[in-house]
């Protein structure tokens, strides 16, 4: 059923927003991608996966790394994914584990993890700083690219 | 004087961080949560168009965006003098129960099951969710998965997105049910109604039959003597949507009712210098310090406070359990820390019920949604948050911009309470500067049963994270770090 952009984070929190923008990005340049701003993430995103062939994440991380670092993570191939420590009830690693383990059969064989490293997840504001807003911009790429090679 | 220091390191930075004081004799003076909270939202507000309240305060967290957008909307209908048509009320309210339902669901399986089902002296890495599977199966994980769906199902249905709902404007909503709906809502309902009796029935088979566990429940760490908060009916059963807030007394009974219009004759803050979130208390008992009984204006919200500062449930199953918890633990109030699971379980129940109700209301799918609005003013806007009682007021100019905001969330109001609770679990695990292993996991459970969510933000899942403590001696040198994570 092809693939899935799933953007998580909290928009009114300048770069903790990235995900989302990704993901309103996509709907306006390319409409054709299913995309959707799952904003805290949460258990509930097993719901929207299921029955896709491959699903992208994207969320803001902090590792301490320039801002606007992009991190991919292959899940199916076993890569560990970054940890990242949710404030939103429910962490990614932690869901995409219960995915894993109560509805395998169901889960989009292919899973990959973008984190986009974030400057400011501390103020308000609903831009990211303009490095995360360059990385946002190269993901979009990236994913439309990606999407495009494979027909949806 | 020795102070420990323990540090959830979240995604996020700037979250609660847990700082505890001991006295020459190494014993426990006093235990802080720092909350460095979001500032300046209230700022962030000012100079916005009424109407993009409901939408903009969801998306303070995300944690409980039904319950900000229903506190908005109900300050915007007082602001302009409106009141919203009966469906309206009705389609409100049955969204407002479906929230309630995926939000005391996830608390209790994620949050706090791993405490109880797992055990409070597992090791962090088996106290999480897979850990509660384990004991209770994977065909339970996937009704806990299924059942968080029709909530959020709910939510879509009714507030046209899932997470951050639209719906809700001054006098009223923006979009009816039709039959079809009504009956996908119903159906969710019923299923829902099952899956808390069956989740009621966990915590009856893994802690009420565990004497160990009722004895820890009712033990004096887990003790805090304060009044209760929380919204009633017109019969005093509790109310998640509207209605009056009541408070009892440390004997359960009523001190004081008023209108959520009133709430600032009756609700001060109180400042400290070392964290940017504000205390409240009651106005008229006045700040004690870091103190429960009568004298101490400090009260707890929630679903323990609202369960003590009412006289039974709304709806029959549910009110059967509230007599029931209050009759095995001795009677209203009960002020165990640890109960406010059990209360949460007894609500969860309740919502699913009172779901159902609204959703085989004949008039459900009417079609008067909303009431047209009077000149914009002031106006506050009470709900009942799923951690407890979440109020919004706004100031707006004649043009319907917003002049001035003042939000106060749950867990301010529970704030005091809470660094009370993570003192008295502490009390019990240092004594004479010996710091017992188990120091983390009891001050987690202390303030997990509290739902907090710091300045609307973290949820600390049990066991997983980092955790680090400080010890300081008096001259405030670092003499010892205990990491997790």
């Amino acid at each position: 059923m092809g693939t899935l952009v799933i953007g998580v984070g909290n928009l009114l929190r300048c770069d903790d927003g990235a995900g989302v923008h990704v993901v309103n990005r996509l709907k306006e340049l390319a409409p054709q991608i299913d995309a959707v701003d799952a904003a805290m993430g949460g258990v509930e995103i097993l719901e929207a996966m299921k029955g896709y062939d491959r699903v992208i994440i994207v969320d803001s991380i902090r590792t301490g790394a320039k801002p606007g670092t992009i991190y991919r993570v292959n899940v199916a191939d076993g890569e560990e994914p970054p940890r990242i420590s949710s404030s939103h009830g429910v962490d990614l690693v932690t869901t995409l584990e219960l995915g894993r383990r109560l509805m395998h059969e169901e889960m989009p064989p292919e899973q990959i993890l973008i984190g986009i490293e974030a400057e400011d997840t501390l103020n308000f504001g609903v831009s990211c700083t303009p490095r995360v807003e360059a990385a946002v911009d190269r993901v979009v790429e990236e994913i439309i690219m990606l999407v495009g090679q494979r027909k949806g | 004087m020795k102070t420990i220091t323990i540090d959830p390191i979240t995604r996020l930075e700037g979250h609660g961080k847990i700082e505890i004081f001991l006295n020459e004799e190494g014993n426990v003076e006093n235990a802080y949560l720092q909350i460095p909270e979001l500032r300046g939202f209230e700022r962030f507000c000012e100079g916005r168009k009424a109407e993009d309240m409901p939408i903009i305060t969801p998306r303070i967290c995300g944690v409980c965006p039904v319950a900000h957008h229903f506190a908005a909307a109900k300050a915007l209908d007082a602001a302009y003098g409106v009141e919203p048509t009966e469906t309206a009320r009705k389609l409100r309210e049955l969204m407002y129960s479906g929230y309630f339902v995926y939000d005391h669901t996830l608390h209790f399986y994620f949050l706090g099951a791993p405490d109880f089902v797992v055990g409070p002296d597992a090791p962090p890495s088996e106290r999480n969710i897979f850990g509660v599977l384990k004991k209770v199966g994977l065909d339970v994980g996937r009704e806990v998965i299924k059942h968080r769906a029709y909530g959020q199902r709910i939510t879509e249905i009714l507030g046209g997105k899932a997470t951050h709902p639209t719906c809700g404007v001054p006098g009223g909503i923006s979009k009816g049910l039709n039959e079809e709906e009504r009956q996908s809502i119903e159906d969710m309902a019923r299923s829902s109604v099952e899956f808390a009796k069956f989740t009621l029935g966990i915590f009856d088979d893994v802690v009420l039959s565990n004497q160990d566990y009722v004895d820890l429940i009712l033990s004096d760490p887990y003790q805090l003597n304060t009044y209760n908060m929380g919204m009633v009916d017109e019969n005093n059963r509790v109310n998640f949507y509207g209605g009056d807030v009541r408070v009892t007394d440390q004997q359960g009974k009523e001190y004081v009712k008023f209108g959520e219009q009133d709430y600032l004759d009756h609700v001060c803050e109180h400042v400290e210098p070392w964290t940017y979130s504000k205390f409240t208390y009651l106005k008229e008992v006045g700040w004690n310090g870091f103190t429960d009984g009568p004298d101490s204006g400090v009260y707890r919200v929630g679903p323990l406070g609202r369960l003590n500062a009412a006289d039974g449930m709304a709806t029959p199953q549910a009110d059967e359990e509230y007599r029931r918890m209050f009759k095995t633990l001795g009677g209203r109030p009960v002020q165990s820390t640890l109960a406010f699971h059990w209360a949460r379980l007894v609500e969860l129940l309740y919502a699913a019920e009172h779901t159902l109700e609204l959703a085989t209301d004949p008039g459900i799918t009417g079609t008067d949604l909303r009431n047209p609005v009077g000149e914009p003013g002031e106006g506050v806007g009470v709900v009942e948050a799923a951690r407890g009682t979440l109020i919004h007021h706004y100031k707006l100019d004649n043009e319907g911009m917003v002049k001035k905001a003042n939000l106060i969330v749950a867990t301010t109001n529970n704030y005091a309470d809470i660094c009370m609770s993570i003192r008295d679990a502490a009390k019990g695990l240092i004594r004479g500067g010996n710091i017992d292993q188990g120091l983390l996991n009891m001050v987690e459970m202390a303030f997990r049963a509290y739902d907090p969510c710091f300045g609307c933000s973290t949820h600390t899942l049990p066991g997983q994270a980092p955790l680090k403590v400080n010890v300081y001696d008096d001259r405030k040198r670092l003499i010892e770090t205990i990491q997790r994570g």
